[in-house]
């Protein structure tokens, strides 16, 4: 404490110096014009300049927030621009010559368009989920096909969602026939390639060479006869030595699959009917 | 010890009615005006209390400029200068003996002493006065010429009056 009061002594002249100064200083700028203006004006650039700091601080402790809001936003346009891409896509899609051919052939039938949510390719036993479901229209045993050919058949319904079964599934078994010809057998996949399948079954006097088509035989009520389902690639004996078996390249690709066609035959019912008719007599 | 008291304060008031009667009126081609209060603050004694020698420069410019209606321009300068001036005496006067008491003189220091004591402290009260009167640098020349001017003249009335005190 004495040591603060020497302190205060000992410099006290230097505190009158800074109080008559800031006298000064006070009236310098009150009573006169010209330095209070440059004075003023001096103060509020400084004031302006903290502000300015002020509001950059507060930006800066907002970038959180911002930075969120934007990652949403941009998530949210990230959507929409995918949507408005595959509006676009569809408007400006030129049909293929197979894919003309299948719309021609399936006019007479309804026909309700989905899209592949999910789509297995690798595992021994692939499935596909598209976005319809019984809310659409779909029922289990409908066919599905794309625009490369016929993909599979519809395993199981869900209100808003389908499994198929792609033609890509040991368990898959759809009755087809050579283009141009009525020899018919059962497509089925060895669970190698997913370009490749084979029919089996046909009788070793058919006429079948390389390149020929196979379509659907419309036997099965699942799919209306004529749907491209690929090509023969080569011939070969059947393992009894019975029959022909048949390369098939498949005409759909099924890694890039996205949009599909389910067709509901309106006479399956009918069919179905009629082979239960069968069952119960016999 | 109250003649000394009485000197002051008539010194105090004659510098006063002079600066603001006679030299506040005087621009020399225009920009050299003699500041003769400095002369109240460079005859103060070496023993003056400084805190009190501080508010008697504030005063006595504070009466200049109410005079001059621009309070507080000299008041800030001549108190700046009371702060720095006995500072400066102690370093260019040194008494023979520590506690000797003397007032500034050309008789006492010698003229080449005092005039260069004198120099300074007009020096710095010229200089922050007229930096506050002008409060820019935008002008540089006509500051220069009128801080230059105005010391020239108010060092060359010191002369004079010291002239005539030296003669007494």
């Amino acid at each position: 404490m004495q040591q603060l009061f020497d302190f205060l002594r000992r410099w006290n002249y230097l505190f009158l110096f800074v109080v008559l100064e800031a006298v000064s200083g006070v009236l310098l700028f009150r009573f006169n014009h010209y330095q209070g203006s440059v004075f003023l004006s001096a103060a509020n650039g400084v004031n302006a300049g903290i502000g300015s700091m002020y509001a950059d601080m507060e930006a800066f402790f907002h970038l959180r927030e911002n930075n969120s809001s934007l990652t949403s936003e941009n998530l949210r346009l990230a959507r929409e621009n995918e949507i408005l891409r595959r509006t676009l896509a569809e408007y400006r899609h030129e049909p293929t010559g197979t894919e003309r051919r299948m719309l021609e052939r399936l006019a007479q039938f309804d026909q309700i368009p989905a899209t592949v949510v999910s789509n297995d390719i690798y595992t021994a036993h692939n499935y596909i989920v598209i976005d319809r479901g019984t809310q659409d229209g779909v029922r289990p045993e409908m066919g599905v096909v794309g625009g490369g050919g016929v993909v599979g058949i519809v395993y199981l319904c869900g209100p808003h969602h389908s499994l198929v079964m792609p033609l890509i599934n040991p368990k898959s078994s759809i009755s087809c026939r050579v283009r141009g010809q009525e020899y018919f057998g059962y497509l089925q996949w060895d669970g190698q390639s997913t370009h490749h399948a084979y029919l089996d079954d046909i009788p070793r006097y058919a006429k079948v060479k390389a390149g020929m088509s196979i379509e659907t035989s419309g036997y099965s009520a699942v799919f209306p006869p004529g749907l491209f389902v690929g090509r023969v690639t080569d011939v070969s004996n059947s393992a009894d030595g019975q029959s022909y078996r048949l390369h098939v390249n498949l005409g759909t690709n099924f890694a890039a699959l996205r949009n599909v066609i389910v067709i509901t035959t309106p006479y399956k019912a009918e069919i179905d009917t009629l082979r239960a008719h069968i069952k119960t007599t016999d | 010890m109250s003649t000394k008291i009485l000197y002051r304060i008539a010194l105090f008031v004659v510098l006063l009615l002079l600066q603001i009667l006679v030299f506040n009126h005087i621009h020399l081609l225009g920009f050299a005006t003699p500041l003769m209060v400095v002369y109240y603050l460079v005859l103060a004694p070496n023993d003056e209390d400084r805190s009190l020698l501080m508010l008697q420069c504030f005063l006595l410019g504070l009466a200049m400029d109410i005079s001059t209606s621009t309070p507080g321009m000299a008041a800030a300068a001549l108190t700046l200068s009371g702060l720095v001036a006995p500072r400066l005496l102690s370093l260019i006067a040194t008494p023979d003996r520590p506690d000797d008491t003397f007032t500034p003189s050309a008789r006492e220091m010698g003229w080449g002493s005092f005039m260069f004591y004198a120099s300074v402290v007009t020096l710095v009260f010229v200089v922050s006065y007229y930096l506050i009167a002008w409060f820019t640098f935008s002008q540089m020349h006509s500051l220069l010429l009128n801080i230059a001017g105005s010391t020239l003249l108010t060092l060359m009335l010191i002369a004079v009056f010291e002239r005539v005190h030296y003669r007494l």
